[in-house]
């Protein structure tokens, strides 16, 4: 088997890229393939929380790296999702105590035995970062819909350009359909325009995220959750499967008749007037 | 100055081919675009070809300074219709001693610009250097015929794609976007910026302290300006965000020095960017 990395960055903190880690890969592991997510925010490791696997880590990214253990031993088992392993982050060391070698050999030997290495990246531009996109060959770049986000976005995709990663993909994560609407947040086409990228997901805003979080059970078990709803179409849009581009900002709400014309294929914007 | 080379009548004159013995002199004129002037270079030569068929040739490059590619591109022309050897490429010696300076100031005017880590970073050829050039030696093909209005025309670098954050380019003559340049990019040039999209991010022309350069863009929503040494006055400065909005988004713009401060207008349709167009407006 020969798996590939992608990495999960975004420049600034706080956008979303472990909850978009943690829920992507327990997606794809449902979805029958074998994944491994890496915290790489060394010293500020909480993936495994995200997933509520905190409790079960005995050897961590570091201790790979610096051969206290075999990389078996590093790798957690995910208590619900069939195939899915965490590499946790140490808590007590920083960014520079690994180099992007190391990282990218990791990666190279888990390639071997997994589909998907998913690496989640700290913020920031520093050595982190680069060891994190060293390490991969495909990039999923996480913005929020509000300038500063999509600034650091921007100069993260020039930075993979950069590093030869030209086929970064954008998720869009706390889009509020009720600002957009009211033209108080950007639109999403905005945003696509601005990066000059293709989206590979539009995930609305969602509160279930947080209890997710404090549950350390990942959103997209949570079947009515539309935040978890659209982790799992991106999942599978990685996962090879064309799925047309949902914009929280047109989808709610859902009556019957627009289930029918989305089957149909009408646009819900020009049925309105029908 | 900036001018489209829409005219065939200049071909003649962007390339000079004359005899002096057994060597062939050919001069290209400064302002050719290169394209343009490695295809009437060919024209001519394999119009001409019984006459070149063999011998040395020197290659007057005037005021220009090409790469290595350049050059390359100019040697096969040459190698591949006629029989002549080239001899060597010569160049105006003032426009090396110039280039130096040029290249040096830029360096010391920009050296506060933080290095990016792997931003894309672009150190482009020069564009000509000044509109002055004299070629001379006798032309023995086109004799006579010289037209009667002839455009010194310019050349410039293109750019294509998005310019990103962090990334800072800079030119040491003209240049050309094709994209979009993004809040957080700079765009440094000697010359004139020409941006065919949205310009959001920084854009310093004349950046040699060249007040007569213009920005100009399809839109803009540019954080700063600068021509030369000047930058917009603090009123305008302070009406940035809501003027740029209110009536130039999406609109095409043209940026230039009027009373020792950077003026941003909308760019109309028979605007001339000619720089010495209107003493007036200065
Ligand atoms: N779609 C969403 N809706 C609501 N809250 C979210 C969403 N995505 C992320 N969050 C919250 O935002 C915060 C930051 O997310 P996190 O994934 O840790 O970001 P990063 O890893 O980029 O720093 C967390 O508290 C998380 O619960
Ligand atoms: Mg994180």
């Amino acid at each position: 088997m020969s798996g590939k990395t992608i990495v999960m960055t975004s420049g600034k903190g706080g956008v979303g890229k472990t909850t978009a880690t943690a829920n992507v890969g327990t997606a794809l592991a449902l979805r029958s393939n074998r994944v491994v997510v890496i915290d790489t925010d060394i010293g500020l490791r909480n993936l495994d929380v995200v997933m509520g696997l905190e409790n079960r880590i005995v050897y961590d990214l570091v201790d790979v790296v610096e051969e206290r253990c075999r990389i078996e031993q590093a790798l957690i088992r995910d208590k619900h999702a069939g195939e899915l392993y965490l590499v946790a982050a140490a808590q007590t060391r920083d960014k520079d105590c690994i180099t992007a070698e190391q990282l990218v050999d990791l990666c190279r030997r888990l390639e071997l035995d997994f589909d998907y290495v998913i690496v989640d990246c700290p913020a920031g531009i520093e050595q982190g970062f680069r060891n994190a996109i060293a390490a991969a060959q495909e990039a999923l770049v996480v913005t929020t819909p509000e300038v500063s986000a999509i600034r650091d976005a921007d100069r993260v995709i020039g930075l993979l350009h950069a590093s030869d990663i030209h086929t970064a993909k954008l998720i869009i994560n706390r889009i509020k359909p009720e600002m957009v609407r009211q033209g108080d947040m950007l639109d999403s086409s905005d945003v696509l325009d601005m990066l000059a990228v293709d989206a590979i997901g539009l995930v609305p805003s969602d509160d279930r995220v947080i209890t997710s979080t404090n549950n350390g059970t990942p959103v997209v078990y949570d079947t009515q959750s539309p935040s978890g709803r659209e982790f799992v179409r991106i999942a599978a849009r990685i996962d090879g499967e064309y799925l047309p581009m949902i914009d929280p900002v047109e989808e709610q709400p859902t009556s019957i008749m627009d289930k029918v014309r989305t089957l149909m294929g009408i646009n819900r914007k020009t049925s309105a007037h029908v | 100055m900036w001018v489209m080379v829409e005219s065939a009548t200049t071909d003649q004159e962007l390339v000079k081919i004359s005899g002096r013995g057994a060597l062939v002199n050919i001069s290209v004129d400064d302002g050719a675009p290169l394209n343009l002037a490695c295809k009437t270079l060919r024209d001519r030569l394999a119009r001409d070809r019984q006459l070149y068929s063999h011998g040395e040739v020197v290659v007057d490059i005037g005021k220009r300074i090409l790469s290595d590619d350049d050059q390359g591109r100019i040697r096969k022309v040459i190698e591949a219709e006629s029989g002549l050897t080239i001899k060597e490429f010569w160049c105006d010696p003032t426009v090396l001693v110039r280039e130096r300076e040029r290249i040096s100031d830029l360096m010391d005017l920009h050296s506060n610009v933080p290095e990016q880590i792997n931003g894309r970073e672009v150190m482009a050829n020069a564009g000509p250097a000044a509109a002055d050039s004299d070629i001379t030696g006798d032309d023995a093909s086109v004799a006579g015929d010289t037209p009667s209005t002839t455009r010194q025309s310019v050349s410039a670098d293109i750019v294509r794609g998005t310019c990103r954050a962090g990334e800072v380019l800079k030119f040491s003559g003209n240049v050309v976007v094709v994209g979009n340049v993004n809040p957080g990019a700079q765009i440094i040039a000697q010359g004139d910026i020409l941006v065919f999209g949205a310009l959001r991010g920084t854009a310093h022309a004349g950046a040699g302290g060249d007040s007569t350069a213009v920005i100009l863009a399809m839109s803009s929503a540019a954080p700063q300006l600068r021509i030369g040494d000047f930058l917009e006055d603090e009123d305008a400065l302070d009406r940035i965000a809501g003027r740029r909005r209110d009536d130039f988004e999406g609109k095409p713009i043209i940026a230039r020095v009027q009373n020792r401060a950077v003026r941003v207008s909308p760019y109309l349709r028979n605007h001339s960017i000619d720089h010495g167009g209107n003493p007036n407006e200065r």
